[in-house]
């Protein structure tokens, strides 16, 4: 298991290196000079721009730019910011809490709302509920979560001043973003469960279960949902994996100091340290977040659990055994 | 009429469509089963003959909709399943009639142990303990010839035969009065087939069961059944014992399908398969479903329905020849 | 190749394309069925006609971009429908203009996805080996940044416009499509007609081009369809966040960013455009559904 998890780390790193070196590279494409947007709105003289432009090792050619940073990687060194100086590790760390916050209450509400939902629609299939479930969740896709976020900020914020249209806080703040990052992820997901489960009630193991006569709640729960959650484990981790890297457009609209916002203040000051940082940060977690789906994988489904102990067993010298335990 | 007391199931006139968007699909039209207890009965046919619909029906696991069963009554062990609530229907399944189906490697639920699986109908249908359950789920493994210590095991840990195995065990472990088993070694390799059926025989003597052995294979039926009905487009064509119906066939399917079976002796014998396909079942024909297939069919055929009619002991069949004097197949060639 | 090999290709040419066209018909017939999908349909061609249309319906000049100070911040009326954003512009002929700028960055982008994509996907699947290991492995670390991000990074690079709206969106959506034909290229790659593709002498390009690609057509139209729909979501995303284009050319999401300011005063530059933007997704998902039901006929009824 460990080794598994340990090559699945090491295959961080090339995505690691190519998505900063795309990323890099695009940024340097622009034709403005770095440096004179960075000093913009100082009317700076010849001296400082290029004192600045040292400093920055910005004289340097951009290959050999690229090759500092990931040398300053190897120590886990994530560059400075242009615009503050500050270590782009340590401004990262002080604003991950909240999303980290935000990612969580996000998730719980995305999967409380769409695991049952999904369930009962499919059980019945073009009921009322059913009709009513795919169209809400359909539009719930459509609709931008930035302007969710807008819509729910007049309500509750303006009309009925119950919330706080932004900032950071307690539970009031969190409350709006956490439901706009929430129903847009639960739109998906509940599509997702519908369908897996009807994927699921057509098996034929499912036919067993009724021609032994257990009882439809029981089959469509113990038998049904155990295999239709596995396909929709991988998208939940994906959609937290995406919000742990940051909810870039929730968190702007409602002032919510994550990540996110930190990105995007990141590229619109041209502070392209930070912009780096954050692609680098959100690639690691992304990845994390996958193995760790994968490994409850290896917990939730037998065919990969027993799949997996073989190869421990085989790796660690053992002969494979008939049977567990 | 003599219906249940000897028999353990009784269908009469079994009408099941299925209403779908092309149109309506005349599945079966009009079967009746008679079968005695411990015998086992041959459900032969082609696929789509509506072997399997008949056999759904029975558990009434009918897909509804879009499936609909329409007229008939089905009589098991006394007791009229049409007729009964859903939960009453529930405590038959898996205790007075067990069902097996035909792709073993779907059958069983990937995510849950075999031990489990068995052990739950024991404790669904005889609400003994969950140590009592496991213990005779173990017992039921030997039995089918499985380590009782594989009961933690995953289905996918099993072969094809063994997981039929386990298949059967799940339907025996409430000692049903029927089992029905729906081309229970299809799937199967021919020697694996060998081992499983010889278990299924077994197994019926062992607990006193009647059987319905579903079936396109005759060779099967001859190994395991004590009677026969040959199926055709929804309706049965003829019916009798072994011996009734593979020495003295009548119906001119069932003689086709005996000459469609490859001579082994004979090299330069050619294949005689049946020509033709099996009727559209949206558009059946009028008059007898094998007429334009029919070597001896006539004017008759095209327009009147056969109906099923006794001839010498339980052998029946459904041909108007036999109304013209003297009539006899060509014979086996 | 001789004669006989010609006409034989001829014909198998005509055989298949009558069959696809058939093939596209019984699809059609399909999807006419189903009424979300009609309803999403019809919704796009007005959407189409709207934006093609866009000066016949409103002065560019006079109602989007002159602004009217004493006008300002209007709730809808008769005479401005839809009101009148901070500027005094009239929000009805904004949403009317901003149709075209979305409809043409969202179907340009997913062009240049297509192109770029089924070039990469088709080679990859069809030489495999090496060479699809290489552009898979590159196409992983494009598809790793998030497509938001991607789209934004390019966007800033490359300026405010809707060349590098286009050029952005574009090129983050290749990875996605590059990895559906792949995919569908591998399944189809094995089957017979292109061994008889080959038999008839075409080479490696032809038989990508003329073989290969109609077949995987259904998975992709259905892609690209629904890659619209993100497009339309990713421009207004971009707008929003002030990369991309700037007022006063209009756009639904900056519309809504202009609106921020003024959530009290003026809830409805926030909720028209917005609503432009939900019924538009909203159409290319319904038809998006209706043509992947149409297409695959295996799937459930």
């Amino acid at each position: 298991m460990l080794r598994y998890i340990f090559k699945r780390l090491l295959m961080l790193i090339p995505i690691i290196i190519g998505a900063s070196a795309i990323i890099f590279f695009i940024l340097n494409l622009g034709g403005d000079d770095p440096v004179m947007l960075l000093l913009a709105g100082t009317e700076p003289d010849e001296l400082t721009i290029e004192l600045t432009r040292k400093e920055l090792g910005l004289d340097k050619p951009i290959a050999i730019q690229f090759l500092d940073y990931m040398k300053g990687l190897l120590t886990g060194d994530l560059g400075t910011s242009w615009k503050t100086g500050k270590p782009v590790f340590e401004e990262y760390m002080m604003r991950f809490p909240a999303t980290v916050k935000l990612a969580f209450v996000a998730l719980s509400i995305s999967v409380l709302i769409s695991i049952p939902i999904g369930i009962i629609s499919a059980v019945k299939q073009y009921s009322l509920f059913d009709n009513i479930g795919m169209v809400a969740a359909l539009l719930g896709i459509a609709m931008p979560n930035f302007w969710l976020g807008l819509l729910l900020i007049i309500c509750f914020s303006v009309q009925l001043g119950w919330l706080p249209s932004g900032g950071y806080g307690g539970l009031a703040f969190l409350i709006l973003p956490a439901i706009t990052i929430g129903t847009d992820q639960a739109a998906l997901l509940t599509r997702m469960t519908r369908s897996s489960m009807l994927e699921v009630i057509r098996q034929d193991y499912i036919r067993t279960a009724r021609a032994k006569g257990l009882v439809e709640k029981v089959i469509i729960i113990k038998h049904g949902l155990k295999n239709a959650l596995i396909p929709i484990v991988t998208v939940i981790g994906n959609q937290f994996g995406h919000a742990l890297g940051g909810a870039v457009l929730t968190e702007t609209i409602f002032s919510w100091p994550g990540v996110g916002r930190f990105m995007i203040e990141g590229i619109n000051k041209h502070d392209r340290p930070v912009v780096i940082g954050c692609v680098i940060m959100l690639c690691i977690m992304i990845s994390i977040v996958n193995l760790g789906v994968d490994i409850i994988y290896a917990f939730v489904d037998p065919r990969i659990k027993t799949d997996m102990t073989k190869k421990v067993l085989r790796g660690g010298g053992l002969k494979c055994q008939k049977g567990q335990q | 009429m003599d219906i249940n007391k000897d028999n353990v199931l009784s269908i009469k006139d079994l009408v099941v469509h299925y209403e779908t968007l092309e149109g309506v699909v005349h599945a079966v039209n009009g079967i009746d089963i008679n079968l005695g207890r411990k015998k086992t009965l041959g459900l032969v046919g082609e696929t789509g003959a509506g072997k399997t619909t008949t056999a759904l029906s029975i558990l009434r696991l009918v897909p509804d909709p879009p499936g609909v069963i329409k007229n008939g009554s089905i009589i098991l062990d006394g007791k009229d399943i049409l007729s009964m609530s859903e939960s009453k229907m529930r405590s038959i399944r898996g205790r007075e009639v067990s069902m097996i189906f035909q792709d073993p490697m779907t059958s069983l639920n990937p995510v849950i142990t075999v031990g489990e699986q068995i052990a739950e109908v024991l404790r669904l249908h005889e609400g003994v303990s969950n140590s009592e359950a496991a213990k005779r789920a173990e017992e039921m493994l030997e039995m089918v010839g499985i380590q009782g210590e594989r009961a933690c095991e995953y289905p996918h840990q099993f072969s094809g035969g063994m997981k039929q195995r386990v298949v059967i065990a799940i339907a025996l472990a409430c000692n049903p009065k029927l089992l029905i088993a729906d081309e229970p070694t299809t799937a199967l390799d021919v020697t694996i087939q060998a081992q499983v059926l010889e278990l299924m025989k077994e197994l019926k003597n062992k607990f006193d069961m009647s059987m319905i052995m579903i079936t396109h294979d005759l060779g099967i039926v001859a190994e395991t059944c004590d009677e026969v009905s040959v199926i055709y487009a929804g309706r049965i064509v003829e019916h009798g014992s072994i011996r009734e119906v593979f020495k003295n066939t009548m119906h001119p399917y069932t003689e086709g399908l005996f000459n469609s079976l490859p001579v082994i002796n004979n090299k330069q014998a050619k294949l005689k398969p049946i020509p033709g396909l099996m009727p559209d079942p949206i558009e059946l024909p009028l008059g007898c479903s094998f007429w334009p297939r029919c070597p001896y069919a006539f004017e008759r055929c095209r327009q009147e329905q056969p109906v099923l009619r006794s001839f010498d002991g339980t052998h029946s069949t459904a041909c108007h020849a036999y109304d013209i004097s003297d009539f006899k197949l060509k014979g086996r060639c | 190749m001789s004669e006989r090999t010609a006409v034989e290709i001829g014909t198998e040419t005509v055989v298949a394309t009558r069959k696809r066209v058939s093939q596209f018909s019984e699809a059609w017939s399909r999807m006419k069925r189903s009424k979300s999908a009609m309803v999403g349909l019809i919704i796009m061609i007005i959407l189409i006609l709207i934006a093609i249309f866009a000066d016949v319906l409103v002065d560019y000049e006079v109602d989007c971009v002159t602004p009217d100070l004493a006008n300002r911040l209007q709730v809808p009326s008769r005479e401005h429908i839809l009101g009148t954003d901070a500027f005094g512009r009239d929000v009805l002929a904004r949403i009317i203009y901003g149709t075209r700028i979305s409809l043409v960055v969202a179907f340009s982008s997913v062009t240049l996805s297509l192109v770029i994509g089924a070039m990469l996907g088709s080679i990859a699947g069809f030489y495999g080996g090496k060479i699809e290991n290489i552009i898979m492995r590159i196409t992983d670390v494009f598809a790793a940044i998030p497509n938001l991000l991607m789209a934004i990074t390019i966007a800033t690079a490359l300026g405010q416009s809707i060349f590098s709206m286009i050029v952005a969106i574009g090129i983050a959506g290749v990875p996605a499509l590059a990895r559906i034909v792949r995919a569908t290229v591998l399944t189809v790659k094995d089957q017979d007609f292109v061994e008889a593709g080959r038999a008839l002498g075409g080479n490696n390009m032809q038989i990508i081009l003329f073989h290969l690609l109609p077949n995987c057509i259904a998975p992709i139209i259905v892609q690209s369809t629904l890659r619209v729909a993100g497009a339309i979501l990713s421009t207004s995303s971009l707008c929003f966040l002030g990369i991309g284009i700037k007022p006063p050319t209009p756009e639904w999401g900056n519309m809504l960013a202009g609106g921020r300011d003024f959530l009290r005063t003026a809830q409805h530059i926030t909720l028209y455009p917005g609503l432009a933007i939900v019924i538009t997704i909203l159409a290319i998902n319904l038809m998006g559904d209706g043509l992947r039901d149409a297409l695959d006929p295996k799937l459930r009824r």
